[in-house]
């Protein structure tokens, strides 16, 4: 797995490219706890190199998110792949996070919410 | 003995789960399932093997998991045999097919939440003398389905 992190117009960018399953989660929960850690920020998720999911890695993603929100920070998904998207359609974690397109969207977003 | 099409045994080590991944991606994909109908089917049929190391084996990599497939004319049916810790029936509970509460689902609950929602039907019995049997079916698609 893959981790990159990169800073978007002062908004902090994660992507993540491979298999996010059982062989993954310890490194990017890792990554994920460093980051709730530091605290209140929007986060963008780019999820556009995952190729496949467990429920291991919907775990985290979970984790991430309710760690993010105990800080007043925000987690947005950019970039689902297929395979990703229908995992979250059949788990119904869509219904649980702020989903976009693309990673540029997903920017757009937390710029208008933060210039509102 | 019922006939099998398929038995295979697989060390317990998470790494070689992408052998049981794709086996059974090839067998799903030649009976006439869609594209995403198959992906879902591995990732169920990977999640309970993980299951299987985590909970049964206790992340023991050197016991056995054995995987049975069989198609008959209604059903495809995989059974997932370990012989570590028998599941307590409360995790097992057979659950309905509803939309899954994904907020307020535990993480730890996530993986059986998927196999219930891939699969049409899903049984639990204890091995003999110990371990855990599951055993997840599939109606075969009908012709007017779409295979894409």
């Amino acid at each position: 797995m893959e981790i990159s992190k990169s800073n978007e117009d002062g908004v902090l960018v994660v992507s993540l490219a491979g298999r996010l399953d059982e062989m993954a989660t310890r490194e990017v929960e890792a990554a994920f706890t460093e980051i709730v850690e530091r605290g209140a920020a929007p986060v963008i998720l780019d999820l556009g190199g995952v190729e496949y999911i467990s429920s291991n890695g919907l775990r985290v993603l979970l984790l991430f998110n309710r760690g993010l929100s105990r800080v007043a920070g925000q987690l947005k998904l950019a970039g689902l792949t297929p395979f990703v998207a229908e995992v979250f359609q059949i788990s119904n974690f869509t219904a649980v996070f702020e989903i976009y397109p693309t990673r540029q969207l997903a920017l757009a977003a937390v710029q208008e919410r933060g210039g509102s | 003995m019922t006939p099998v099409d398929i038995r295979m045994e697989v060390r317990s080590e998470p790494r070689l789960l992408q052998s049981i991944r794709s086996l059974v991606r090839c067998y799903v994909s030649d009976r006439g399932f869609s594209r995403d109908k198959t992906d879902e089917v591995v990732l169920a049929v990977d999640e309970a093997c993980t299951n299987a190391i985590r909970h049964a084996y206790q992340g023991d990599k050197d016991k056995a998991l054995h995987l049975h497939i069989h198609t008959n004319s209604s059903w495809m049916e995989f059974q997932l045999i370990d012989e570590g810790k028998t599941a307590p029936a409360d995790r097992v509970q057979p659950k309905s097919a509803e939309v899954i509460d994904a907020e307020a689902m535990t993480p730890g609950g996530l993986g059986m939440a998927l196999i219930y929602q891939v699969f049409d039907e899903v049984a639990f019995s204890p091995g003999s003398p110990a371990g855990n049997i599951i055993t997840m079916r599939l109606r075969l698609p009908t012709p007017t389905e779409e295979t894409t």
